[in-house]
């Protein structure tokens, strides 16, 4: 599932002729969702006036926001923030990745699987039960901090500030995505480089800085830059903890610009634009690296003995268990003492439980219909994810001809655009096209949304899969007489069916907890149980929102782990 | 090939063109022709695969393929059931054409009447060895209840009836190997198509897996077209065989044919194994004998197959020789006389290694260089002991000496 980041030497057999129509007709499909926002944002971006009204083309949402400084701060705040946390959380990835891959760790099955249930926790309702804990004064760290030393003035950990941010990120999913990447790179590695260090007298942090990590510095960088990206369109952590301390990041503009009344869809189309700008070269610096360093990167079959920690066992143990905890249980639990408080996060009452925001939330229609929203946008995600990406994924593979590559350069889009401008470029195409109005205010609206979001994502697992895949087998059913299609139903798709549940499972996992990419599309009726929780942080409703949170987290968890056992179950001893 | 290894041949005629009759030949020459390619070419990129390939596959005949890795041999495989489409040339299967690109006529595998064997068998893990060998009966939308007999037929014929509903990837090599093979005959195919089928087996399987074939292709008489790298296995199975290399084909003709009067040197090298003494023409007979001078010292007259186009008294030269046609012989001093005995080379034991059913011997030559000889086995051998090594002129062949290696 490294392949995320790292194409395969295709085999260069390939197909005679694909039903070219079909081929054609899925290209322009694909080019058409992805690149179409943009170009609906190129077109709002030169619309001046107020919406709704009148409108003339011109250029002055292109000046206006250029002349403001909280632009430059927040493209500031955007780039130290990422950079920073990918420093971090890199470093801290290679010791974990390397001690669960490479070592005796004891249960190191089972701490993986906490880093993959740590990458599905929602980062809302996470940030949420960090409020709680260093919220300022009345966070509980902070009053238990205050009560045993008197003499503190003030709060010690303050979750609204810059590095506030930057510990939330890296205890949701910056440090989990990090391992889930590494842990394969690292099992591909030779044991015998490792060993020879250590018989040479190295010991064992010098053992992993001196050889570990040079030997593997390719999948480092490919992650890395992965990451920084990640990172740059990162917003909901950044909108509940950056903006009551004043700290704007490039998404969380673009949002306050759409949130203004009237909305100011020209100026927000024109920082999407240049966000995009901003995050290209990053894009471009990452695929240029992987095409030059891919065959570094697999390893063949090696020696892949494990090291012994010896004494450091436990106490190694201890730490990556603890962090595990701070990214999964503790979180939970907080949400769940959030729950029952009668004021969220004020600990310093007389009385301070109750069961009342319970009642509240069981008792109201609109905690229903999210969640039954969310059920059908998740199940409505994956399903067509699961189709969608399989079919893209298996043309790109096989189409040897230049489509194959425009293709994949196609499904790499998404990456490149941030969520939230995604959402604005939905916004912006399902109002301006005809035909697509009707779309608009439905569930339909939000589904395409999560799977033109998680589509590189997921046609980069399904296309590994398939590079894997004997191309003898298929061959084999077109010497049998057997169409294309019926090969790829009755072949292909049911050799790659475990990768594609696990895919659609993933899917539908983000769809519950995502915020971002339907923000702008998902209200009214059709509102998700994520938007309905923003929507009450945003009014200062903490108390049901995280109660929606303890169920989004519970839905997204379990999908995570069903995956998982179904991708271990499946996948992984296929090979 | 080191220049200090020598070689022998069989009585033939002179000309090396022209065929003798041949026992292994299928007893019906003019056959009608099946498959045929003509000047297929092959390129990707600016890379040429296949440069100029035509050949016809006859009814009930094994045709291999053989030559290195890279020679073409698995493109013009591809190219002959569809996988790939010709650069340029044309394929007919049964007189009709199905792949000429100046005419822009391309039918896909799928809908021709050919059965292919995968190297790597190709056997889909999700299904039962059953609905491996069904999908072709399936795809082609036949009624259930004839499906179930043919396929019953198919497995009782490779004998794996007993399997039926096993999955594949719980057989063993030469069981899926079987499964592949009903699978390929399954719609009574014009053509069966084989690429390198035997190439994951281990070597007893291995042979006894060619035996099964050839009985089977025997029986049902069905054209095969066979890729290969490995001569003993194309000797062993083939009624023809067109050795290529480079894109070309080299050679096309009966395993006996290719084996005693090999037309190139690298036909010559591949089939079997040859030892080239080097020397120097002294004179031509007008009978065709030529007489060489050895770099060992000796003269050696050659009556066998001459490659060197006449060449003139003096032009350097390699006479080759099969191993089995060298005869070894002990003698009790060092070869002094023997020196003066044409066709006679004189050589010291250096090691013998037992074989079972013979010995090899590593015999230093009068120059100073090793080649190896088999010899049978007997007290008369020692290591040390010293041998005269004779060649038969019949069994002497005449090389040019420069050969382009390429």
């Amino acid at each position: 599932m490294t392949d995320l980041a790292l194409p395969h030497a295709a085999r260069a057999r390939l197909a005679p002729e694909p039903g070219r129509i079909l081929f054609w007709a899925l290209v322009g499909l694909v080019g058409f969702l992805v690149l179409f926002p943009l170009v609906a944002l190129v077109a709002t971006s030169f619309q001046v006036g107020t919406f709704g009204r009148e409108t003339t083309f011109g250029l002055a949402n292109w000046i206006e926001p250029f002349q403001s400084r909280r632009l430059g701060e927040a493209l500031w705040n955007t780039l130290t923030l990422s950079i920073t946390r990918q420093a971090i959380s890199l470093t801290v990835a290679i010791g974990l990745a390397w001690l669960i891959a490479r070592t005796n760790l004891p249960g190191r099955r089972w701490l993986e699987l906490g880093f993959w249930i740590a990458l599905f926790m929602p980062a809302l309702p996470v940030t949420m039960s960090w409020v709680l804990l260093a919220g300022g004064r009345s966070g509980l760290i902070n009053i238990w901090l205050s009560d045993l030393l008197p003499f503190l003035d003030g709060p010690v950990f303050n979750i609204y500030s810059w590095w506030g941010i930057v510990w939330v990120h890296l205890v949701t999913a910056t440090i989990p995505i990090k391992v889930f990447l590494l842990v394969p790179a690292f099992r591909n590695m030779d044991a015998a480089l490792e060993e020879s260090a250590r018989a040479c007298g190295t010991g064992l942090v010098r053992t992993v800085w001196k050889i570990v990590v040079p030997i593997m510095t390719p999948t480092l960088v490919v992650t890395a830059l992965l990451g920084l990206i990640h990172s740059m369109q990162a917003f909901e952590i950044e909108l509940i903890l950056g903006t009551p301390a004043g700290i704007d990041v490039y998404s969380t503009i673009i949002y306050a610009a759409m949130k203004q009344e009237p909305p100011l869809y020209g100026v927000a189309s024109v920082l999407s634009l240049s966000f995009v700008a901003v995050i290209l070269p990053f894009v471009v610096l990452q695929q240029w690296y992987v095409r030059r360093h891919a065959h570094g990167v697999i390893g063949g079959r090696f020696s892949t003995r494990i090291q012994d920690l010896g004494r450091l066992r436990w106490p190694l143990f201890s730490v990556v268990l603890g962090l595990i905890l701070i990214m999964t249980v503790l979180p939970t639990i907080m949400l769940v003492i959030g729950s029952f408080m009668k004021l969220f996060g004020t600990f310093n009452m007389p009385s301070i439980w109750t069961t009342r925001h319970w009642q509240d939330a069981l008792a109201r229609s609109e905690l229903g219909r999210a969640l039954a929203n969310t059920l059908k946008l998740g199940a409505g995600s994956a399903l067509l994810a699961m189709i969608a990406y399989s079919l893209v994924a298996y043309a790109a593979t096989r189409a040897r001809h230049i489509g194959g590559r425009l293709l994949d350069f196609l499904t790499w889009m998404p990456l490149v655009v941030p969520g939230i401008v995604m959402s604005m470029g939905l916004l912006q195409m399902f109002l301006q096209v005809g035909p697509l109005r009707a779309i608009y205010g439905t569930m339909w609206a939000l589904i395409l949304a999560v799977v033109i979001g998680s589509m590189t994502m997921g046609v980069q697992i399904i296309r590994g899969m398939l590079l894997q895949l004997n191309a003898e087998l298929e061959e084999a059913s077109w010497t049998s007489g057997a169409s294309r299609l019926r090969t790829f139903f009755r072949i292909v798709l049911p050799l790659v069916a475990p990768s594609v549940i696990v895919v659609g499972l993933q899917v539908f996992a983000t769809a519950v907890s995502v915020v971002s990419i339907v923000v702008l599309l998902g209200t009214g009726p059709t509102q998700p149980l994520s938007i309905l929780q923003l929507a009450y942080l945003d009014s200062g409703k903490f108390e049901p929102a995280t109660i929606i949170g303890l169920l989004i987290l519970a839905i997204a968890v379990s999908s995570a782990v069903l995956a998982r056992a179904v991708s271990d179950r499946f996948v992984l001893s296929k090979g | 090939m080191p220049p200090h290894l020598v070689s022998v041949d069989r009585p033939g005629p002179g000309n090396p063109g022209e065929t003798m009759p041949d026992a292994l030949a299928p007893a019906s020459r003019p056959a009608e022709t099946v498959l045929a390619l003509s000047h297929i070419q092959k390129t990707y990129g600016s890379f040429k695969a296949v440069s100029d390939v035509s050949f016809e596959l006859r009814k009930g005949e094994i045709l291999t393929l053989l030559g290195p890795s890279g020679c073409g041999k698995t493109s013009t495989l591809r190219i002959a059931i569809g996988l790939e489409r010709a650069t340029a040339g044309e394929v007919r299967l049964d007189g009709r054409i199905v792949d000429a690109p100046r005419e822009r006529t391309f039918l896909p595998p799928e809908k021709r009447n050919m059965g292919m064997v995968f190297q790597s068998y190709a056997i889909w893990p999700h299904m039962s060895v059953f609905e491996n060998v069904a999908y072709p009966l399936r795809a082609r939308r036949r009624p259930a209840a004839e499906i179930r007999d043919e396929v019953t037929k198919l497995l009782r014929l490779v004998g794996l009836e007993a399997f039926a509903e096993r999955r594949g990837t719980q057989l063993s090599g030469g069981q899926q190997q079987r499964v592949a093979i009903a699978r390929g005959l399954a719609v009574g195919p014009d053509v069966l198509l084989m690429d390198e089928p035997f190439s994951n087996l281990d070597a007893r399987l291995r042979n006894q897996m060619r035996a099964e074939v050839k009985v089977l292709q025997r029986r049902l008489g069905i054209a095969v077209l066979f890729v290969t790298h490995d001569q003993s296995e194309a000797l062993a199975l083939s009624d023809r065989i067109a050795v290529m290399r480079a894109g070309n084909i080299e050679q096309i003709g009966s395993p006996s044919e290719l084996y005693r009067y090999p037309q190139t040197p690298s036909v010559r090298d591949f089939l079997g194994e040859t030892r080239l003494l080097p020397g120097r023409i002294l004179k031509r007979e007008p009978d065709g004998r030529v007489t060489v001078e050895l770099d060992q010292g000796v003269t050696c007259v050659v009556a066998g197959s001459d490659h060197t186009r006449s060449a003139p008294a003096h032009t350097k030269c390699l006479v080759a020789v099969r191993p089995e046609h060298i005869h070894v012989e002990p003698v009790a001093t060092k070869p002094h006389v023997a020196q003066s005995e044409p066709n006679a080379l004189g050589g010291e034991i250096l090691a013998l290694l037992f074989m079972g059913n013979c010995y090899e011997a590593s015999i230093k030559l009068a120059d100073g260089t090793a080649m190896n000889v088999t010899v049978p086995p007997g007290p008369e051998w020692r290591e040390g002991g010293q041998v005269r090594l004779r060649l038969s002129p019949e069994h002497l062949q005449l090389w040019p000496a420069a050969e382009a290696k390429a």
